[in-house]
Order: structure tokens, then C-alpha cells, then sequence
């Protein structure tokens, strides 16, 4: 390689020269500039392939400012000592949906930059990931970020990260991205204070996934950090998990383009080419081996993902069934935690019923259908996955409230429940509790962080988490709350399933499972909104809520009364042809249901029902 | 100009109108204000001195439009229809060189045709003017009446009060003009049910045959529209104006006027003809600033302003047709303006008239469509015609819409 680091004749690189890392942070606090000025200026791009955070791949994340994808750049640096060493930066997704893959970006890493907004401060879902990193024994590197603003707190925001996470506030560094301020000093710390890493040259392969990728040319690519052994190509490979064999085309790193390499050794961060069809064939958190030289044992961690939030997709035209299903299946492609299998709705005709690893998750997955594959889609409300046993013993997990048995058959449900880890100023503390009380929260600590934050813990059904705490904890709090969840476990709950019928037509894309003691309150809301949605009809049109054959709440969209041009003009037809060509435009968004015709927003209308239950 | 006809199967062929046009519109823009509610071309102020280069384009543009488009000498026009603007403000010198214009280009005279109908404004209706169209030969007066109530009246911009109103009809019917119709308006601000069931009843007393009710429609761009989003004005909810009309429509029956199109009513041949050929898919010529044309399935816009107009309309041979829009209808677009624009009429869509301008059959065009409002008893077929069910007038634009193919 350049600039004086040579492979030896084993393949590997001297592992003292190499360090592993990532940058953990919240939302606009700064990461991916931080990362575009450690590629900057150790010179991986040259000013002309320089663009703007250059690690944040898809167009979507870049305009929310989040990381959805992985990915990772090898930077070559020459410090002080005039010894150039390796900095692998592996980017990790700043999102509460993606725990699971940053825990193993983090287990690919010794250390990690903790980027804190000096104008701001720590948020939950940064604590979470420190909290992440602490548990993989992780080197953390504080960085305080936009020094330069004049809002700018760094004592403050010191105390904070010492008192918080116990590391000493003299080994902040202080940092301007936008400014390049402070980045040659980051570079140093990176080289002098986080470990390189250790790994036996001599031991079988073993090589940790923690990404992965799909080139319509190469087919799926995993990068992968390798702790044993040395990969490369022609190697047979087993992937411990999986349980499945490769042979090993390529392998190479990224600068952030790639870059073939004749081998991977210990310490070493790259990609790994084997003609892997699908990227579902790739699991994070396998582990890669020698199909001849097998490791004794995994790399710890691993844990097969499962989508939590369940959704029907359904296209407002029919006839754009096949084109929905291209582009889910292209869509999951690079996405292996996207599922989805055909589903028919009585409603909604055909679609499909689509797996998410949480809200954000979803959202992003709808938001490109409708803008990469120009797609008008109908979202039903999403489900978790409910554990209904029933009376003959039989256990069924359901994901879809129109496929609940009769609830003469159910013995009893369980529903999934995470424990919530929500950080808010003093003063909010009783809206919060109160609220959390309110979506059937149990509490389990509060702690001060200072004399002005709290971190409360709640376990929370997930199912209130996804109708509509997060807007509510954000309102209650004047948006000073952040919250972070983890999957906690299944419990016992007294739960029934709540249908709409629409002009008496029981419309099933539009049942949801509540809680017993909400059903009333959920169902008078929920009418009230379908009303205000669905426009007038040439008809009445009730709306009733109903639980099994009972109706427990009733809504009545009067007829429309005024609908028509008054006037046609002096023979100029075009105002009133105009007119029409809209209202026709304007159907096309519309679902007849019956011969009612609904809008889009009404299948959502059930996740803004609780807004003010019990308020 | 000439167009050949397209298969009758082929929805984007062109759609060719084989009927020859017997309605001529004039339009003249000339206002002393312009109205609250107006978004139609108007030039409003001191305009006097326009009026007679106006009168000049006009003629030209009707030598040239006739020169393009002739008039059938086997089926003449019928009916002359002048609108504005505000007809009666012209300039009375320019009238008399209007009329003797339009006089040259009729073979039979002016006296030929069946109807000629000219806008009043209540303000100018004096004996003079009266007489003098009378003599003209229009058999027509159409005057913009409105309100009864002067307050609403000064709050559209209107120049005249309920009484100058009553006078003017009066005058018109004294004076002998065989038909006499009022305009007024309804869902205008602040309007209640009530008040405005006095004005229809103040109207149905009067000597007319006919009587076009409009509600309000606030158009962007005009006063109204300025302050109704300030805040100033609030407009009766959609509920309180479909009560209006419905009480209206009964209010009329009980006075012997027929709804005969959504807006119009009428007493036993006082329908005017010439309003009747748009909704019945005849084609018609227009001239003037901002006037509509529909000739031989082509439908046509002037320029709706002015300075444009008179220039394109130069005395000589430089002078062009002063067309803004120009739009050749396909069948599947004309199909569908036959059928929303029949569907205005309390006759319907007529069924033998749409087979012969289209070669097929109105049920097989809108099969499925027309099955689901046969059903929902939205629609329903008579005398030849199928036609909108009383109680279903006004929300016809919830499935006019479906009518539109193209």
C-alpha cells in the first residue's frame, strides 16, 4: 500500500498501525461533516470527489440528515511521529429502529468518537449507543462539535458528558467540522488513544459481519472486520450462522471507493465479494470462517433480525399491483430487514403485508415507493407482532388485526413490550410520568443526571410507542424529551380488536387490537376522525366502531348538499371542465370502499386516535 | 377551414362538429366599475373613447371569422346574443354603427333572427336605450338585478339599488319587449335563507319569463376574493346556499317557472334559445375581447386584453383573428363535454343527438358509469333523453367527473 505500510508476507497489516472506530451521535449533531473533514483531510478523496458527506449513500437520508445505511472508509494518515497508520471509520446509523446494527458496527471497532452538539448536549438515543459502546469495552473519544457558534456550552456540556458517562472532561476535544477547527487534533487523539486492535495471525478465520450491500453486478457484498486468521481470495468460506459455504472472489477495502486487496488480516475492516446472491444470504453478526479450518466458536452477538411493525401496503390503483411488488423486491435488495409477502384486503384489494424494523424504518421504505418508484400508496396502521393463544392450545403470532381469530376462540393474547429510556428536563418530569401512566407504562427508575435532567425507565407496550407517545412525549415536553427503546419481552394483556364499518361494510384494513379499557374512548376517537377525513358523499354515511357484533361508538357524514358550477359563461366551457378534470384527478387518490370513497389519510387515522384519551 | 372526421371508435381521433353554427355572442368589456365579484374580461373606467375603435374590431373580426368559418346561407343564424361587460354602458352612437355592422353580415337582416337578447345593467335602462334596441330589433333584455337588498348591493360594487331595478324590469316590459329576463345572485356574504327568499320573491313578482339564479362563486383575483381571505367577508356555509337554491326552486315552480338548466328558469317559452345551444352541443361564433368560440369542434379564446385585441384587429390586410387558445377537441374529449354540459339541462343529454354527432351509442360510451347512476338513482331516462333526478342537481359535479375520458 501507499505511503509506506507494506502487507507483510502473511498478508496482514502490522496491527499496531491500524485503528478501528465510529462515530456516535445524535441527529444533526454533526457526524457526517465530522466525517467528510477526516476524509477531507487525510486526502481518501480528492477535492473534485469531495461532495458532501460523502458516507450517507441514499438521497432520503441525506435530506433527514440521518444515516439509514452502513457504510465505511479506510483513511491513510501520517501523524506526528511520522509513522502513517490505518483509520477505519465505520459509520453507524444514528436511529432507534437500528440498535441491533450498531451494536455490531460497535463490535467491529476498539473505539468510538462521542460527537456532542456544544450548543445542545447528550440525547437519549446517544446515551443508548454509548451505553452500547461501553458494553463492547470501546476506547471513547468525547468530541465537542459547532465550538464555533456563539450557543456554544462547552463547560456546560463537559459536566454533562463526566457526570453522565463518567469520562473525564480534560479529554474532550473541541471541534468545528463546518469550520475544520480542531480536526488535525482529533486525528492524533484517534491514533494515540484508541487501541489498535489484537487478533491471532495463527488462529482459524474468524471475520465479523457488520454490513452489507447489493451491486447488481457483484451481487450481495458484506463488509465484515476480521478478528482471526487471514481472508482472501479463493478462500472456501462458511458463514457460522447461515451455514452456508462461498468461495471467496474478492476481497478489498473502501477509501471510500474500493479497493482490491490481495488479503484481509487480523484487526483489518473490508469487503468481501463470494458471488452471494441475495443479500438475505448475508445475516449481520455472522460470523465468517474456513470451510476447511473451522473456528471452534462464533464471534458473540449474533442475533438473526426480526421486523418488529407490520403494515399492509396497498396501491390506490389497482392495476399498479406489479409495479408495487418490483419495487418492494427491489427495494429489499439492500435491505434485508425489509419483508413482505402478498396480502388481500376485502378493502384495500390486493397488496402486501410489509415487515419494518420500527417506525422510522417503515416510513422510509414508503416514502421511497412513493418517490424513487412513483408509486400512490395506501398504509394501513401499522401492528406489532401479537402472541394469541388460543383455548385448544395452539399459539399463533399475528401481525395483522384483520387475521385475529374470534375472540371466542382466544384464551389470551400477549403483546410485546420495550423498555423506554426517556431523558427530559426537570421540569417535565410529571407530564411524562403521567403520560407514560396513560399508554400503560410501568415504571422502573428515575435518575437524575443533573440537577436539571432526568433519564426515566418505563416498560411500554410497543403498541402505544407506535400510535402516537412519541408526538405526544415531544408535545408534553415542549420537544425537549428524546426517548430510546429496546425490545423488552412478551406480556399478558387484556386486549380486543376494534373494527370500523363505513356505510355498514366492515372495512378490515381499518381494525386495530386495543386495549380493553381504551376500546371505547380509541373508537369514539377514531369515528370522530374517520368523519372529518372521509368527504362528504352523495349519501349518508355512518361510521361505527364495533367490538365482535357490538357497536360501541357511531359518527354520520351528512350527504353533500352543494356541489356544481354555478355558471357556465358566455359559452366558455374551460373553467367548468377544469373544475372536473380536479375533482377527477382528485378521485384517483380515493379508495371506493362500498361506494364510499375514501381518502389515504383515513387508514392512517387510527394511529392519531389516542391523541387526547384520557387528556 | 375544414376538418375531417376520425373512426367513431377512436377516442383520441378529432372530433369533428358537423353541424353548421347558428348563435353569434358579442362581447362587450366596457364597465364604469369593475363588480366585487368579477373575474370576466372587462376594461372598467372612462373608456368612451375606446368604444369606436372596439366597434371597428369587432366587425373586422367578424368579417374575418365568417371569412374562415362561413355561415351556411341554407340554415342563417339564429340567435344573437350580447353580453359584457356591461352592454348597456356603450357608447349609443357606437351601438347604432354596431348594429348596422352586424346588419350587413345577416343576408335576411337583423330582423331575421329568432332571438336577440343584449345585458342591462338596471342604471342605464332608460326609455331612450330601450327604445333604441327595441328598434334594433332585440327581443331580449337580460338585466343584472342581482339583489334586492342595497346593502349586499353596495357591497358587490353594484351601481344601482333594488328600486332602480324594479323600474328598469318595468320599463323593459312596458316598452315591449318580448322577453325579459333578471339575473341574481345568492350565497353572497352575510346572506341569510330568509333574506334571500324576500329577494326571490320580489323578483317572481315581477314581469318576467325568465330568471337566472347564480350562486356566488368567489373567483381569485377578485375584490371579494381579497376579502374574504383578509377576513373582512364570510360567505354562507355550502349547506345554507343549497337550501337557498332548493327553496328557490320551488318558490319558482309555485310561480310558474321551470328549472330548465341548473341556473335558469323559465316560464313556457321563455327559455333562451341562445343559451340553450351551448348546453345542447351546438356550435357557436363569438368575437369580441375574451369571447369563446366553438366551430366545427374547435374551440377558440380571444385575448382578454384589450390593447392586444385592437391590434391584431387593424383596419387592412394584417389584421388576424385575435385567438388566445386554440383547442381541436378529440372525440373522447368532445364526448365528454356533450355529456357534462347535456347533463346541466333538466332535459338531460339527448340521446338520438348524441348517436348522430358521435356514431355510437351514449350507453355504450359510459356503460359502466351509467349503470352505477341508474342504480344509485342519480340518473334516469326519458322522452329520449337521460337526465339528471331533481333531488341530484346540485352535486353534479360528485360524478360528472366520470364522464371525462380524455
Amino acid at each position: 500500500m501507499a505511503r509506506g505500510l507494506e502487507r507483510g508476507e502473511d498478508g496482514a497489516l502490522p496491527r499496531e498501525k491500524i485503528r478501528n472506530f465510529s462515530i456516535i451521535a445524535h441527529i444533526d449533531h454533526g457526524k457526517s461533516t465530522l466525517a467528510d473533514r477526516l476524509i477531507e483531510r487525510t486526502g481518501a478523496l480528492s477535492a473534485r470527489e469531495m461532495r458532501e458527506q460523502v458516507l450517507d449513500v441514499l438521497e432520503l437520508e441525506r435530506e433527514r440528515g440521518i444515516t439509514i445505511k452502513l457504510n465505511t472508509a479506510r483513511l491513510l494518515y501520517t501523524a506526528r511521529n511520522g509513522e502513517t497508520y490505518v483509520l477505519n471509520l465505520i459509520d453507524t446509523p444514528g436511529h432507534v429502529d437500528f440498535t441491533y446494527e450498531v451494536s455490531r458496527s460497535l463490535a467491529a471497532c476498539e473505539g468510538a468518537l462521542l460527537v456532542v452538539d456544544a450548543t445542545q448536549g447528550v440525547e437519549a438515543q446517544t446515551l443508548a449507543n454509548v451505553y452500547l459502546a461501553l458494553e463492547h469495552n470501546l476506547e471513547i473519544v468525547p468530541v465537542l462539535n459547532k465550538i464555533d457558534l456563539p450557543s456554544a456550552e462547552p463547560e456546560r456540556v463537559m459536566r454533562e458528558i463526566e457526570e453522565r458517562i463518567g469520562l473525564p472532561a480534560d479529554d474532550a476535544l473541541l471541534v468545528s467540522a463546518k469550520e475544520g477547527i480542531g480536526i488535525d487534533e482529533l486525528l492524533e487523539a484517534i491514533v494515540e488513544r484508541i487501541p489498535p486492535p489484537e487478533g491471532d495471525l495463527q488462529a482459524p478465520l474468524r471475520a465479523l459481519i457488520f454490513d452489507s450491500y447489493y451491486d447488481s453486478y457483484r451481487g450481495a457484498v458484506a463488509f465484515v472486520r476480521v478478528f482471526d486468521g487471514v481472508l482472501r481470495p479463493g478462500d472456501e468460506i462458511l458463514m457460522m450462522a447461515a451455514g452456508k459455504r462461498y468461495e471467496v472472489q474478492e476481497v478489498g477495502v473502501r477509501t471510500p471507493h474500493p479497493v482490491a486487496q490481495e488479503a484481509l488480516g487480523p484487526g483489518e475492516v473490508g469487503y468481501l465479494v463470494a458471488n452471494i446472491k441475495e443479500i438475505r444470504d448475508i445475516r449481520i453478526g455472522d460470523t465468517i470462517t474456513h470451510a476447511a479450518r473451522q473456528a471452534d466458536r462464533p464471534l458473540p452477538g449474533y442475533r438473526p433480525v426480526k421486523p418488529m411493525v407490520f403494515a399492509g401496503i396497498f396501491p390506490v390503483d389497482p392495476d399498479r399491483y406489479e409495479d408495487l411488488k418490483e419495487a418492494l423486491e427491489k427495494l429489499a435488495l439492500n435491505d434485508a430487514a425489509l419483508v413482505f409477502e402478498p396480502e388481500t384486503s376485502a378493502a384495500l384489494g390486493f397488496g402486501f403485508r410489509a415487515g419494518f424494523l420500527g417506525l422510522l424504518h417503515m416510513e422510509v421504505v414508503q416514502e421511497r415507493l412513493e418517490r424513487e418508484y412513483g408509486l400512490e400508496l395506501i398504509m394501513t396502521a401499522p401492528s406489532v407482532v401479537y402472541h394469541v393463544y388460543l383455548r385448544n392450545g395452539e399459539r399463533l403470532e399475528i401481525d395483522n388485526p384483520a387475521k385475529f381469530p374470534d375472540a371466542s376462540k382466544i384464551e389470551h393474547i400477549e403483546e410485546p413490550y420495550v423498555k423506554a429510556r426517556i431523558l427530559v428536563p426537570a421540569e417535565y418530569v410529571g407530564a411524562v410520568m403521567d403520560l407514560a401512566q396513560k399508554k400503560r407504562g410501568e415504571f422502573v427508575t428515575m435518575e437524575y443526571l443533573d440537577e436539571r435532567r432526568v433519564e426515566l425507565t418505563y416498560e411500554l407496550p410497543l403498541a402505544e410507542i407506535m400510535f402516537d407517545f412519541f408526538d405526544l412525549l415531544k408535545s408534553r415536553t415542549r420537544g425537549y424529551a428524546s426517548l430510546d427503546y429496546e425490545f423488552s419481552g412478551y406480556r399478558r394483556s387484556e386486549l380486543v380488536k376494534l373494527d370500523v364499518l363505513i356505510a355498514g361494510e366492515p372495512v378490515d384494513a381499518l381494525s386495530t387490537i386495543v386495549h380493553r379499557n381504551f376500546a371505547y374512548e380509541r373508537g369514539r376517537k377514531l369515528c370522530e376522525r374517520l368523519r372529518d377525513i372521509i368527504p362528504r358523499q352523495l349519501f349518508e354515511v355512518p361510521i361505527q366502531a364495533a367490538i365482535g357484533t357490538r357497536v360501541i361508538a357511531r359518527e354520520t357524514i351528512k350527504p353533500l348538499r352543494k356541489n356544481v358550477l354555478a355558471k357556465c359563461y358566455g359559452g366558455d366551457v374551460s373553467r367548468k371542465k377544469k373544475l372536473l378534470e380536479k375533482q377527477k384527478e382528485g378521485k384517483k387518490r380515493l379508495k371506493a370502499i362500498g361506494r364510499v370513497e375514501v381518502p389515504q389519510e383515513a387508514f392512517l387515522a387510527v394511529l392519531r386516535v389516542g391523541e387526547d384519551v384520557g387528556e | 377551414m375544414t376538418r375531417a372526421n376520425g373512426s367513431p371508435r377512436e377516442e383520441g381521433a378529432p372530433f369533428v362538429h358537423p353541424e353548421p353554427a347558428r348563435a353569434l355572442y358579442i362581447h362587450l368589456p366596457f364597465c364604469r366599475a369593475r363588480c366585487a365579484f368579477c373575474d370576466f374580461p372587462v376594461v372598467a373606467g372612462r373608456t368612451v373613447h375606446l368604444h369606436g375603435p372596439y366597434v371597428d374590431a369587432l366587425l373586422r373580426e367578424l368579417e374575418l371569422l365568417f371569412s374562415y368559418f362561413p355561415p351556411d346561407p341554407s340554415h342563417p343564424l339564429r340567435t344573437l346574443y350580447v353580453g359584457g361587460g356591461t352592454p348597456s354602458f356603450f357608447a349609443r352612437t357606437e351601438w347604432e354603427r354596431l348594429a348596422a355592422g352586424i346588419e350587413r353580415f345577416l343576408p335576411g337582416g337583423l330582423a331575421s333572427l329568432e332571438e336577440w337578447t343584449v345585458e342591462i345593467n338596471p342604471e342605464d335602462a332608460d326609455p331612450e336605450l330601450l327604445r333604441m334596441l327595441r328598434a334594433f330589433g332585440v327581443t331580449r333584455v337580460s338585466i343584472g338585478v342581482q339583489s334586492f337588498d342595497d346593502v349586499l348591493l353596495a357591497a358587490l360594487g353594484r351601481v344601482h339599488d333594488a328600486a332602480r331595478a324594479v323600474r328598469a324590469v318595468e320599463l323593459a316590459a312596458d316598452l315591449g319587449f318580448p322577453h325579459v329576463s333578471v339575473d341574481l345572485m345568492y350565497g353572497l356574504p352575510s346572506q341569510t335563507v330568509s333574506a334571500w327568499l324576500h329577494d326571490v320573491e320580489r323578483a317572481l313578482e315581477l314581469p318576467v319569463d325568465h330568471v337566472s339564479a347564480y350562486a356566488l362563486g368567489v373567483e381569485p383575483g377578485t375584490r371579494l376574493f381579497g376579502e374574504l381571505r383578509r377576513g373582512r367577508i364570510s360567505l354562507p356555509e355550502d349547506d345554507a346556499v343549497a337550501e337557498m337554491y332548493e327553496r328557490f326552486v320551488e318558490r319558482a315552480a309555485a310561480q310558474g317557472f321551470r328549472r330548465y338548466e341548473v341556473s335558469n328558469f323559465a316560464r313556457l317559452g321563455g327559455e333562451s334559445r341562445h343559451n340553450l345551444a351551448y348546453w345542447r352541443y351546438e356550435p357557436y361564433y363569438a368575437v369580441g375581447l375574451g369571447a369563446h368560440g366553438f366551430l366545427q369542434g374547435i374551440r377558440t379564446a380571444n385575448t382578454r386584453h384589450l390593447q392586444t385585441y385592437l391590434r391584431r384587429l387593424v383596419p387592412g390586410s394584417r389584421a388576424d383573428l385575435p385567438w388566445a387558445e386554440v383547442r381541436a377537441l378529440s372525440r373522447a374529449e368532445a364526448v365528454g363535454e356533450f355529456a357534462f354540459l347535456g347533463f346541466r339541462l333538466a332535459e338531460g343529454v339527448d340521446l338520438s343527438r348524441f348517436r348522430r354527432l358521435f356514431g355510437v351509442s351514449f350507453f355504450d360510451v359510459f356503460a359502466p358509469t351509467l349503470d352505477r347512476l341508474f342504480e344509485a338513482g342519480i340518473l334516469t331516462v326519458g322522452g329520449g333523453h337521460v337526465y339528471v333526478r331533481e333531488r341530484w342537481v346540485f352535486v353534479q359535479n360528485s360524478f360528472l367527473s366520470e364522464f371525462l375520458l380524455a
